[in-house]
């Protein structure tokens, strides 16, 4: 997270050209194919991130990769990057890419994590807290399985979470029982 | 823990845990940790903190928020950062640093956060919330400092007199005494406590060893001084931020007594330790560094401190209107308390110019100097009475020991300005050679032994007669032992004397019996 600051720049820029060139969808679905690529193939974050490799061959592979699967503004911006020796940053503007599309179109995200999968009715149950309780009527739901949980779920919005895991009930009870007034500590 | 715990007494203890076991569902504003290392962490989410704020980490452990920036917060850690691992949950309590403060603290020794750590169990008793940053009392909720704080050390207590809400600096080299006059304070404060008027006092061990620590504890214990004492402890081991807010919560607690309309007196032991912590803890918030690395803000961590020091108007009404004040105390707020704060610094080979001293000396309304030379030829406590000062105090000290300590003062600095010449060992005329005896025998005088505080009747009793020559002839070797059978002759034989000199009276009848007495019993000691 400590490109950020540059992430957040450049993503903010793409979504402002993406935007007044009315191309927004098409760029969002581009960084989202972007981020799948990077998400299932390590060894191109690696690359990316390899500051040996030279940035002309870098941008050729990227060429190689989405000449003809992406949109134009998309690909200019990935010369733009290689120019500007900012490879090593795409990850993280694909993020925060995703995160400002999300904020523009005023989706919310939110991740909920669940000893099990959820079915469908629990996902809508899910969808309408969110919905209330943030007044927006996107909702994106992100759901992780975590065997760990013993039971409940971990609901998270925003900066906010709702801790209603068994794991989570038993930790803060043995939080309780290790500070000991009766022990001394000097 | 000891091996004699009783089975019921487990159970209660767990009875009593489980019944606050939490069932509700609770929306919490979380964020996670980016980088953690040397007592900084930084923080991403967490987008409604305020600066100040207390957060907790996965494990427990809480920090506070001290930088708000673009796109992190940066936290500092109270405990080890250990435990803490990149991507951990931080959770907001939604709460300014704060700690829990009450009557039950008494004869405590707590941490920086309030928490007991004596192993003697929870605090009791109800307790209110105190915020450890709070601004000081304002011009229209004070008053001029009037009564006296009794050290119960002469030279202090006729020279240099500390009033009740002023800050008054202690400041000398290490191995000066220091803590001992502080401490020598703090126990002569139990007289105050047994006539049911007691001045609670607060001790802060800021950055101190921990065997220091429990030495103080111990002395205090020792000479019945905890019961009105609360220790606040933050040793040296203790992380940077526990140490450098240790004073707030001194002061914190201080200001709980001051504000429901008692007498409160705490010690800062010692500061320019506090200082080197907040130097640390801002140097890894790369705060800009400034004179001798300290950040800029290192006069105001010290001003906003001891301008805390305060006495309150003795009008409830006006006190209750007071500013920043915390709600839990609200109702129960009267006027006429005070927060005398006598903060400790220590200097190196006696630099007072160094930066820390200098700032501490212009914040507080005096100083009391201790000396290495004069603590090594075997003047104790080792103050220099020439360059300490009380700026207020005198104001503040009882009519009788104002009158006499008037002439000591006069006639110690004849004595230190005549002192020189009377090495060369030269012929000197009658009236210098007494101004020098005179000026050894109230040195003789204003020694005095560690834990042994002086009542105030008999401090003035011994410095009378002492300032009017009654006992010039008593040999100097003879001198103590002469103020020790004096002094208990008059409590034992004239209680009505010395309560007259108690009240403030020098009347005729006094000064005449002590005359008397103190002539009849020099003769003996003469031949």
């Amino acid at each position: 997270m400590s490109d950020f600051r540059v992430a957040s720049r450049y993503a903010k820029s793409l979504i402002s050209l993406a935007e007044s060139q009315g191309m927004l969808e098409v760029v969002h679905e581009d960084m989202q194919l972007f981020s799948q690529i990077c998400e299932s193939n390590r060894d191109f974050t690696l690359m990316l991130k390899n500051p040996i490799i030279n940035h002309h061959k870098k941008l050729s592979i990227l060429k190689g990769i989405f000449e003809n699967r992406v949109n134009t503004i998309t690909m200019s911006f990935f010369e733009i990057i290689t120019r500007k020796n900012r490879e090593n940053v795409l990850v993280s503007i694909a993020t925060v890419f995703h995160a400002q599309y999300n904020q523009f179109k005023g989706i919310e995200m939110a991740k909920v994590s669940t000893m099990f999968t959820l079915d469908e009715p629990l996902r809508d149950q899910f969808k309408k807290i969110i919905k209330e309780a943030t007044g927006k009527h996107n909702v994106e739901l992100a759901e992780e399985v975590d065997k760990e949980l013993i039971g409940g779920y971990i609901l998270k919005v925003e900066g906010q979470q709702v801790d209603e895991s068994l794991k989570g009930k038993i930790k803060e009870l043995k939080l309780k029982f290790l500070h000991n007034p009766y022990i001394k500590g000097f | 823990m000891s091996a004699g715990v009783r089975p019921d007494e487990v159970s209660a203890i767990l009875r009593e845990q489980l019944s606050n076991f939490k069932s509700d569902a609770e929306l919490e504003e979380v964020g996670s940790v980016l980088q953690v290392g040397d007592g900084v962490a930084r923080i991403y989410g967490l987008s409604n903190v305020q600066a100040g704020e207390l957060i907790v980490f996965e494990n427990g452990m809480q920090g506070l928020v001290l930088n708000l920036e673009e796109d992190n917060v940066g936290a500092v850690l109270f405990g080890d950062s250990k435990g803490i691992k990149e991507g951990d949950i931080v959770k907001r309590t939604k709460k300014i640093a704060s700690i829990q403060v009450g009557d039950g603290m008494l004869g405590r020794v707590v941490n920086t956060l309030g928490e007991p750590i004596d192993g003697k169990g929870p605090i009791a008793g109800e307790t209110f919330e105190m915020p450890l940053e709070r601004k000081a009392p304002g011009v229209i909720y004070r008053e001029p400092v009037s009564e006296p704080l009794q050290t119960g050390i002469k030279a202090i207590d006729s020279m240099i007199p500390v009033g009740r809400g002023q800050r008054e600096l202690i400041i000398g080299d290490r191995q000066t005494g220091k803590t001992a006059v502080a401490i020598d304070t703090i126990i002569n404060q139990k007289e105050f406590y047994e006539k049911g008027e007691p001045v609670f006092c607060i001790y802060v061990a800021c950055g101190q060893k921990a065997s220091t620590v429990a030495g103080v504890v111990a002395a205090l214990e020792r000479a019945g001084a905890m019961d009105y004492t609360v220790v606040v402890a933050a040793n040296a081991s203790d992380p940077a931020p526990m140490q450098f807010f240790s004073p707030f919560t001194g002061a914190a607690i201080g200001e709980f007594f001051r504000d429901t309309g008692r007498p409160a007196l705490v010690v800062y032991d010692d500061l320019s330790k506090q200082a080197v912590s907040y130097r640390e803890v801002s140097l890894l918030l790369r705060r800009p560094p400034g004179r001798e690395a300290y950040p800029g803000d290192v006069f105001y961590l010290h001003s906003r401190l001891l301008e805390r020091g305060a006495k309150i108007n003795a009008n409830d009404g006006i006190a209750r209107s007071m500013n920043d004040l915390p709600d839990s105390i609200k109702d129960m707020v009267k006027g006429g308390g005070s927060l005398t704060a006598l903060p400790i610094i220590e200097t190196q080979a006696n630099d007072v110019s160094a930066y820390i001293p200098t700032n501490v000396i212009s914040i507080t309304d005096g100083q009391i100097f201790l000396e290495t030379n004069l603590f090594n030829s075997g003047i104790r406590p080792a103050i220099n009475v020439g360059i300490s000062v009380s700026r207020v105090g005198g104001n503040a000290q009882i009519k009788s020991m104002k009158k006499v300590a008037g002439t000591l003062k006069l006639d110690q600095a004849q004595f230190r300005e005549l002192e020189a010449f009377a090495k060369f060992g030269s012929d000197l005329d009658a009236a210098t050679q007494l101004i020098i005896d005179r000026g050894r025998i109230n040195l003789e005088i204003l020694k005095q032994g560690q834990y042994e505080p002086v009542p105030v009747e008999n401090q003035i009793a011994i410095i009378y007669v002492s300032t009017k020559g009654y006992i010039d002839k008593v040999p100097l070797k003879r001198v103590k032992e002469f103020e020790n059978e004096f002094i208990t002759l008059m409590t034992a034989q004239y209680r009505d004397i010395m309560d007259t000199l108690r009240a403030g009276k020098l009347d005729d009848n006094v000064t005449d019996t002590l005359k008397n007495e103190a002539i009849n019993m020099a003769r003996k000691y003469t031949n």
